[in-house]
């Protein structure tokens, strides 16, 4: 009886002990949460920035005093992880970056190359792989692009998060690139990094305003535009939006878009498709020794917009035109965007990647001087559009039908 | 009355899926990647297959002396001293391995959630929690196997079917373009580290199960399920996360549960997830300390070795903390000494007390594949034991 008595009495006290919480723990209101980060270079050191937001003012259910909504610092040492733990010097709270969204690298620190400043986010056990990475475009220092108030939604990183996330969506100009994908590209062989550009427009100084927000033409916003193009994993050349769109229908990493092309029928006039079934598929065909890559972009578009002159949709034939007329203008954007990878010996395509997976005894061979390989791999474009409707009207009001 | 705990067939099974899986579950597709890339998922298909073999003979071991444990197996196929020697090899392989899978484990707690808690402090709680099993008997703990099922597979489940979608075939691509060296270096890492590991069983099967025939084919299924669950996840790491990534992951089936992403809004569950790896690593645990127990139980020829339980447990979180000084160690402890080691115990010594077996049974025209006595027989057998065994062959 007493045996039972004092184990249960152990046990009270052994409870106590192992349930009282955890060892190390930090509270919401101990923490400071980092939504977005910026590295620029300052001699020799790595100034990193970080945003964090304030809740109290992001809250609906309160009423805040009208601060800003998120606050950034800016710390120098010679590694990431310091500056980062150096931010409490400057806040009340431990940063904690579990919910990091965006990661701006500035341009200079890209063409250094990106994988020393890389490694922190894969090592540190707080940090999780789902946010986007983007460099600052135009010189435009990383620091500042966070420093913008943006209307709708007032932290940068935010804005620049669901700027990228969306415009995946809707418009393809776009590429959401992950720190996994990062990953992925900056060690696989055979393929080459790219990473969206971020900058900013209009004017700096009042961007940094609150004032900036509340006019409905703000003087300053983001723009994201453009597309980094590495080399070894450092920055080496951009691509501009149309190139961007192009190199996502080649990867496939596209899901809803609209393109203008011009009319079959007159070259000043221009009608619009909206694609909405977009699949791309690769062959590589080995010919007198040589890799010939052979890409198919198979898309389901609608008609969206005809500003074309005499052009009568209500005919089955003048579809094929059409269809045609977008087919070789399409095959233009992807050649494009290809030249421009080639001209910076810069596989962000994955070319390499190809044949690695579909001939590996060739690329064995070719592995060793890819770079100066690439540019003269042969590439086919077959491009198949299918138009299948042309919205709630068929003929424009030009056309009397 | 009963003199010796009595696990069901079906508990057994269980136990056996959990140690199968035990830390291979979170770690093992980052050392088979490193080696072959993306073909690393063909290992654990044909391993497995190839591993049926070598639980084929323990089956084989189990059928010949049915009331026994490994220990007493090795005294009746050797003879008493030589017998003892491999007995004590046998028992290196837990007592080698028990702080160096709690090390690993407790690293991986330490790294994702409690990254100032000392590690003492976590290997003690774990290392206690396995005591206070072992201290309810074999059998409670297969009867626990059984009810943790639930929170095994539910979320195992829900990490296989919310990361499918997200698997990219090309990551696959090329197929079968490792050498045949680097898949003999990938195959024997899974022998070592995961087919060899069932030999453990042995210290619980034949002698703990009621159902001699049932208990064998949980053990079957056991293994079944256990390599079927680390061929998917391996699979599915190398297809969502890029053979790249997996190679230099240390816990690569976590950072799969990080990709989690149902429907938009159920994600960042991660951290729910880890209770499948604590699961199987705590069976696998149990039974390491298990094979510990029963040999000290055979060795010291004791009735009961309740007492010593405590004693050992704090021995073995000493060990546990001071196993490793690094990383590093543990890595080249796990490529140079572990794979070795397990080969020679779990797949190497079975082969001999095999071969050694059947030379004797031939001798004594003993049938070589015998089916198991029944219930009533296998009891008159316990309660006899003292002075049968020894003519037992």
């Amino acid at each position: 009886m007493l045996m039972k008595r004092l184990s249960s009495g152990l046990l009270v006290i052994l409870s106590v002990l192992l349930l009282s919480g955890c060892w190390d723990r930090w509270e919401l209101n101990e923490l400071s949460i980092i939504t977005g980060m910026a590295i620029d270079k300052s001699d020799e050191n790595y100034e990193l920035t970080m945003q964090s937001i304030n809740p109290a003012e992001i809250a609906s259910q309160e009423i805040g005093n009208g601060y800003a909504q998120s606050f950034n610092t800016t710390e120098i040492a010679p590694t990431i992880h310091e500056s980062l733990r150096k931010h409490v010097n400057k806040s009340p709270r431990r940063a904690f970056i579990s919910h990091l969204q965006v990661l701006v690298i500035s341009e200079e620190v890209a063409r250094e190359g990106i994988t020393n400043i890389l490694d922190f986010f894969y090592r540190d056990h707080e940090v999780r792989s789902d946010f986007f990475v983007l460099v600052a475009k135009d010189d435009q220092r990383a620091k500042e692009i966070m420093g913008i108030v943006t209307p709708l939604e007032n932290v940068p990183s935010q804005n620049m998060f669901d700027s990228l996330q969306y415009g995946a969506r809707s418009y393809g100009g776009t590429r959401i690139v992950t720190l996994d994908d990062l990953y992925q590209d900056a060690t696989a062989p055979g393929i080459e990094p790219s990473l969206m550009g971020v900058t900013v427009v209009g004017d700096l100084e009042e961007g940094q305003e609150r004032s900036n927000a509340e006019k409905n033409t703000p003087s300053t916003t983001l723009l994201m535009e453009g597309l980094a193009i590495f080399r070894n994993n450092a920055l080496v050349g951009w691509l501009n939006q149309d190139q961007s769109k192009g190199l996502n229908y080649i990867t496939g990493d596209i899901r809803d878009s609209v393109g203008s092309f011009t009319c079959p029928n007159s070259q000043e006039d221009e009608f619009a498709l909206e694609s909405f079934k977009e699949r791309t598929k690769y062959d590589v065909r080995i010919v007198n020794h040589k890799p010939i890559i052979d890409l198919t972009v198979d898309i389901g578009a609608h008609i969206s917009e005809v500003n074309c002159k005499d052009l009568d949709l209500s005919k089955e034939e003048n579809f094929y035109l059409i269809q045609e007329q977008a087919e070789q203008e399409f095959v233009a954007t992807l050649q494009e965007t290809v030249k421009e990878a080639k001209a910076h010996q810069a596989d962000i395509v994955g070319f390499g990647q190809m044949i690695h997976r579909k001939h590996p005894t060739v690329w064995e061979q070719l592995e060793d001087n890819w770079a100066e390989e690439f540019p003269n791999v042969e590439v086919t474009y077959e491009v198949n559009i299918n138009i299948t409707d042309t919205g709630n009207i068929i003929n424009s009001f030009s056309e009397d039908d | 009355m009963r003199t010796i705990a009595q696990v069901s067939p079906r508990s057994y099974g269980f136990l056996v899926f959990y140690a199968t899986c035990s830390t291979a579950l979170l770690g093992l597709s980052t050392s088979l990647t490193s080696f072959l890339h993306q073909d690393a998922w063909i290992i654990p298909v044909v391993a497995s297959l190839l591993g049926a073999g070598v639980v084929f003979l323990y089956t084989v071991l189990a059928r010949w002396y049915p009331i026994s444990t490994i220990y007493e197996m090795n005294d009746q196929i050797f003879g008493k001293p030589i017998g003892t020697v491999f007995s004590l090899l046998f028992l290196s392989l837990p007592v080698f391995h028990f702080p160096a899978i709690t090390s690993y484990s407790v690293t991986f707690i330490q790294n994702y959630t409690l990254p100032s808690t000392p590690f003492i402090v976590i290997a003690a709680i774990g290392i206690g929690i396995i005591a206070f099993g072992i201290f309810s008997g074999i059998e409670p703990i297969a009867r626990t196997a059984e009810l943790c099922f639930v929170f095994f597979i539910v979320p195992l489940l829900f990490l296989i079917f919310t990361t499918s979608p997200l698997i990219d075939i090309g990551f696959l691509q090329p197929y079968f373009t490792s050498s045949m060296f680097d898949m003999t270096e990938a195959f024997s890492i899974f022998l070592g580290n995961v087919i060899s590991n069932v030999v453990i069983q042995l210290t619980v099967f034949p002698k703990y199960l009621a159902k001699k025939k049932a208990g064998e084919r949980a053990l079957w299924t056991g293994y079944a399920l256990g390599c079927l669950t680390l061929t998917i996840i391996t699979f599915l790491c190398i297809a969502v996360l890029s053979p790249e990534l997996v190679a230099v992951d240390h816990y690569p089936a976590f950072t799969l549960a990080q990709e989690i992403n149902a429907a938009g809004f159920l994600q960042r569950v991660e951290a729910t997830i880890t209770v499948v790896w604590f699961i199987c690593i705590y069976f696998n645990l149990v039974l390491y300390f298990h094979c510990i127990i029963i040999a000290l139980k055979h060795f010291l020829k004791l009735t009961s070795v309740r007492t010593l339980i405590p004693a050992i447990a704090l021995l073995l979180v000493y060990l546990a903390d001071y196993y490793f000084n690094n990383i590093a160690e543990e890595r080249s402890f796990y490529q140079y000494v572990s794979v070795p080691h397990s080969i020679t115990v779990g797949t190497l010594l079975p082969i001999l007390m095999v071969t050694v077996g059947i030379i004797k049974r031939k001798k004594h025209q003993a049938p070589l594949y015998p089916a198991y006595p029944d219930e009533a027989t296998v009891y008159k057998l316990h309660h006899s034991k003292e002075t049968k065994s020894s003519k037992q062959i």
